[in-house]
């Protein structure tokens, strides 16, 4: 056989005389969901370049809000940011009642704000914990997780689902909150500044966590 | 002084003059319309004075609006002042034929992949923008698919016999 057949690989005109490194980092997602691919071109440890595919996964929610009805249109929300499901529940919530000219009785914005507190807490449980799996530290994460757990279950006292919440509708709330959401409420408020206070000696000073964090990842907006 | 509404009304007409803009507010966010060849030049001016720097483009979007003759397509900016927290509106026209906009790549970084997503959904063309392509969809698209010429499938529809979906 000839050897030019078996030439698979082909090197763009140039590539080998050059200085700097192309390299196809991914596709893959930095919090594993997804794809992102990026092929950067790098000059040691340096990069000087990068091209960033961040993957075919535009859902068409506009598109589908067009059509249907507003009510259907919440469980969509539920999957901007599965983290914090509820607050854009809410926010799809509060924009509908403005372009209707709702008023809500006083009771449901003060249930929303806890919902929606809660809903911060666990979301920024998740992104900070991982910034510590991220750089290494996997202890912080499984801690917090029992806490975030215990969100997961007010908001299963209060809607029925865990993740991709659905909470509340146009208006109000489905229904009133129960009493063992309540008692729940007053146990995550009880313990959880503690483990917060924990979690924070855990990681703020430490110096590993320091190194690999301080000064990196800045964006220009 | 609190920066509002009235008072950004005020500097844009006085710098501008009085029928350089269409202002509405509706839900107390103020909206300014003009023509699409001065985008940049109010963008500048509404980020350079000093009492109103909109320092902050927080969305960069396109609307198809089919009966509008000649405006078909509109941009929108949703500018964000953050030391006041206050927000602002912009809108521009294009027609579908000639969907050229200026390009806001030089005044915001963030614009330059929402631009991307602008003409990849709608088709409008961003002059002078850096990296003019499809962002979400695939290269060999041909088509702007958020446009209204191509609406959801009608949810009732009873003739599609699709037994994995449930239909049929």
């Amino acid at each position: 056989m000839m050897t030019e057949t078996l030439q698979h690989i082909q090197l763009p005109e140039g590539s080998i005389e050059k200085q700097t490194t192309t390299l196809n980092l991914g596709p893959t997602h930095p919090a594993t969901h997804g794809v992102f691919q990026n092929i950067i071109e790098l000059d040691g440890e340096r990069i000087v370049s990068a091209e960033s595919t961040v993957g075919y996964i535009h859902r068409a929610f506009e598109k589908i809000a067009e059509r249907r009805p507003l009510y259907q249109i919440t469980p969509l929300t539920d999957r901007l940011n599965y983290c914090s499901s509820p607050i854009n529940n809410m926010g799809w919530h509060i924009t509908c009642e403005k372009l209707l000219g709702v008023q809500t009785p006083k009771r449901v914005d003060y249930l929303r704000v806890i919902i929606m507190e809660l809903a911060r807490i666990s979301d920024h449980l998740i992104c900070n914990s991982i910034v510590g799996v991220d750089t290494g530290a996997f202890t912080g994460f499984l801690y917090v997780m029992q806490y975030r757990e215990l969100i997961y279950e007010i908001y299963e006292e209060i809607c029925g689902s865990r993740l991709t919440t659905n909470i509340g509708r146009i208006g109000g709330f489905e229904r009133n909150f129960s009493a063992t959401a309540f008692s729940k409420l007053e146990k995550f408020l009880k313990e959880y500044p503690e483990v917060l206070k924990e979690f924070e000696n855990l990681f703020t000073r430490n110096r590993i966590f320091m190194e690999r964090t301080i000064g990196g990842g800045a964006i220009s907006a | 002084m609190a920066l509002d509404n009235a008072y950004i009304q005020q500097q844009l007409t006085s710098r501008f003059g009085e029928d350089f803009f269409i202002f509405s507010e509706s839900y107390g966010m103020l909206t300014a319309e003009f023509a699409k060849e001065s985008n940049l030049k109010v963008l500048q001016f509404l980020y350079d004075e000093p009492s109103l720097s909109f320092r902050f483009l927080t969305d960069l979007c396109a609307v198809h609006n089919p009966d509008l003759e000649g405006k078909e397509l509109s941009v929108v900016y949703h500018l964000h002042n953050l030391s006041e927290n206050l927000r602002l509106r912009l809108k521009i026209y294009t027609s579908i034929q000639d969907p050229h906009v200026f390009t806001a790549t030089r005044l915001f970084s963030s614009a330059n992949w929402m631009e991307r997503e602008t003409y990849d959904f709608y088709g409008v063309i961003f002059t002078g923008h850096p990296n003019l392509k499809r962002v979400l969809n695939v290269d060999e698209m041909d088509y702007f698919p958020l446009r209204k010429e191509y609406p959801l499938e009608d949810q009732t529809r009873i003739d599609k016999d699709d037994e994995m979906f449930g239909r049929g």
